[in-house]
């Protein structure tokens, strides 16, 4: 038995040796690692930008956009519930000053409806300087992290100028940076002593660990007598000084600062924002992944019903954009941007008001292999999801989600 | 129990890092280097292997599919050129299967894409290997003012060659492991409680 658990916890230290040495680099923090179907078929982002992409320490950053919570949940992932819209960046290079999704305030977790479209807010003040690749992101309770595009924003300057400055319902003004940081220091201080304390008198009373173990297994119903009635006493005295410095530092605080409000942990229901289709149906007649070209291909029945013309002009899924440049222009933000400004073409023209169509549309980028999009046509499940945009001639644009099954072909 | 722990080591060991020339497998993905800059390397041969993807060896003749997608973005703006020129032997498995071979460059390709732009950042290449044979393999690639070239040699309708070099070691020390266990696994059980039961 003991050789048995001997072996496997041999194999574990080797394990644990071999994905250290040989484990395959990682990716840069995420955007590739999640499974296509998880990318393509939960919180879909749009329209996502940065106020600005330069700042130094103490100046704010606004991040805009939308999310729409894609209809064919998979089944395997929790549903939004209970979420918190939050920016991922990699430390605290920036502090969050405020945070709205349909202009309510995101300081409390969401439930959200699937199917539904918000759009979002978030305020964020420099905190020290760094470049970051800066994510808004969505965590979703028992789905964990939904990652929107990402951009890359640099802070200048120095974080011994940074200020966190707020005013309490007293009326004082404090530096949450610094605010309360000596006391906590102070406190951690004066228990790790007592516990380093007792530990070391410990240390020195009789045998420890596996002589003690020894020894107590040989005395059997005797071992209660290692312990000496002086090792009672200290006990008691660490006990009862224990309860009274508690008790004592819980009044005092009480006295110092009389009026508090108890953190807030509330949840609350945000109202979604109106239809974004504005009035365009789309029915999903059938789509390939051409494997060899990576490019997707699907056709799908467009109902106008809309009181002007509509073509299409982009297709977006996992934070990647296939743009239809006839009809929608847009260019990467960055070196990180996966937009394929060309990506995009159809056949079909314009959906007149009152028509239905058949639209057939192309999307073609290497993305779908480095982004790793493509490992879909290998799941049990190959459904893939996304949004596509219509323009009509005055610009208006109409949101409509597209998802279904999704074959490889290869010629 | 043991047994199925062992093939997970082994499965854990295998996502090391392997290659010809500029070619590298790294983990499940199959990387070709071109100077500073990156692409994906996918290989096909539908008519046999309809969704299976190889790292360089095509394991049969026939139709094969050749995919190259660019990781770096840069790479779409420049061209690509790509050639393939018959080989005597089978990549080396050491650090020569990457150099470049100013003579063998100037020969007659066995086929050739000439240089263009990709801007999807995707290039296929689709060629029929009627019979078995080494190749080498050339990525050209040309910007404004910079130019990189990548050798890889592959071979098409040959069986796997045997335990792949960067495997090696790390075989070795699991046979070593292996049997430093069995003589473990031998050893007569230590006896913690030292009082005798009656
Ligand atoms: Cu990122």
């Amino acid at each position: 038995m003991l050789n048995f658990k001997k072996s496997v916890l041999m194999l574990l230290a080797i394990m644990v040796g071999c994905i250290a040495l040989y484990a395959a680099p990682a990716m840069a923090h995420g955007e590739k690692s999640q499974a296509a179907y998880l990318r393509m078929r939960t919180l879909l982002w749009y329209d996502v930008e940065v106020s600005t992409t330069k700042l130094k320490v103490n100046e704010e950053l606004v991040m805009t956009g939308k999310f729409y919570w894609f209809y064919d949940w998979p089944s395997n992932i929790a549903k939004p519930e209970v979420a918190f819209l939050n920016i991922g960046i990699p430390g605290p290079v920036f502090i969050r000053k405020a945070s709205y999704i349909n202009g309510v305030s995101g300081t409390n977790s969401t439930r959200f409806d699937i199917g539904e479209t918000y759009e979002f807010k978030v305020i964020l003040k420099a905190r020290r300087a760094a470049r970051v690749h800066m994510h808004a992101l969505m965590n979703v309770k028992e789905a964990g992290p939904l990652i929107g595009p990402g951009r890359w924003v640099e802070v200048t300057g120095d974080m011994a100028d940074f200020t966190n400055e707020v005013t309490t319902l007293t009326g004082e003004t404090i530096d949450l940076e610094h605010y309360g940081l000596v006391n906590a220091v102070k406190w951690h201080i004066f228990w790790g002593v007592i516990a380093a304390a007792w530990l070391l008198y410990w240390i020195f009373q009789g045998p420890i660990l596996i002589p003690r173990y020894k020894k107590v297994k040989l005395l059997g119903d005797e071992a209660d007598d290692m312990i000496t009635p002086a090792n009672r006493m200290v006990g008691l005295v660490m006990l009862i000084g224990t309860i009274v410095v508690v008790t004592w530092s819980y009044f005092n605080a009480y006295a110092q600062y009389p009026v508090t409000i108890p953190l807030q942990s509330g949840q609350i229901t945000i109202p979604a924002l109106p239809d974004a289709a504005r009035g365009v149906n789309v029915e999903m007649i059938d789509a390939r992944y051409r494997v060899p070209g990576r490019a997707l291909e699907f056709t799908i029945k467009v109902t106008n019903n809309t009181n002007s013309p509509i073509k299409l002009g982009e297709f977006t899924s996992a934070n990647i954009r296939w743009m239809n440049p006839e009809v929608s222009q847009a260019e990467p933000a960055d070196s990180h941007d996966p937009v394929a400004s060309n990506g995009m073409s159809y056949e079909g023209g314009a959906v007149m008001p009152g028509q239905t169509k058949l639209l057939k549309a192309t999307c073609t980028d290497a993305a779908w292999e480095t982004y790793r999009l493509a490992k879909l046509i290998y799941d049990p499940d190959s459904r893939f999801g996304g949004l596509i945009f219509f323009f009509d001639e005055e610009g208006n644009r109409s949101v409509v989600a597209i998802g279904g099954p999704l074959l490889p072909v290869f010629i | 129990m043991l047994k199925t722990l062992y093939i997970i080591v082994f499965a854990l060991m295998s996502t090391a890092s392997w290659g010809h020339g500029g070619v590298m497998n790294e983990g499940n993905e199959c990387k070709l280097r071109v100077g500073p800059y990156v692409m994906n390397f996918s290989g096909y041969q539908p008519e046999n292997n309809v969704s299976k993807q190889f790292c360089d060896d095509m394991p049969t003749i026939g139709k094969s599919i050749i995919v190259l997608d660019f990781i770096d973005n840069k790479l779409r703006d420049m061209t690509v050129n790509f050639r393939v020129i018959k080989a005597e032997v089978a990549a080396l498995g050491t650090a020569d299967d990457g150099k470049v071979n100013n003579a063998e460059l100037a020969q007659t390709p066995f086929f050739e894409i000439p240089a263009k732009r990709y801007p999807t950042g995707t290039m296929t290449i689709t060629q029929d290997f009627k019979e078995k044979g080494h190749f080498v393999g050339y990525v050209v690639i040309e910007g404004e003012n910079e130019k990189f070239i990548s050798r890889f040699p592959f071979s098409v309708g040959y069986p796997n060659p045997g335990i792949p070099a960067g495997l090696k070691i790390p075989i070795a020390v699991f046979l070593v492991i292996i049997v430093i266990m069995i003589w473990l696994a031998r050893r007569k059980p230590v006896v913690l409680n030292e009082r005798k039961e009656d």
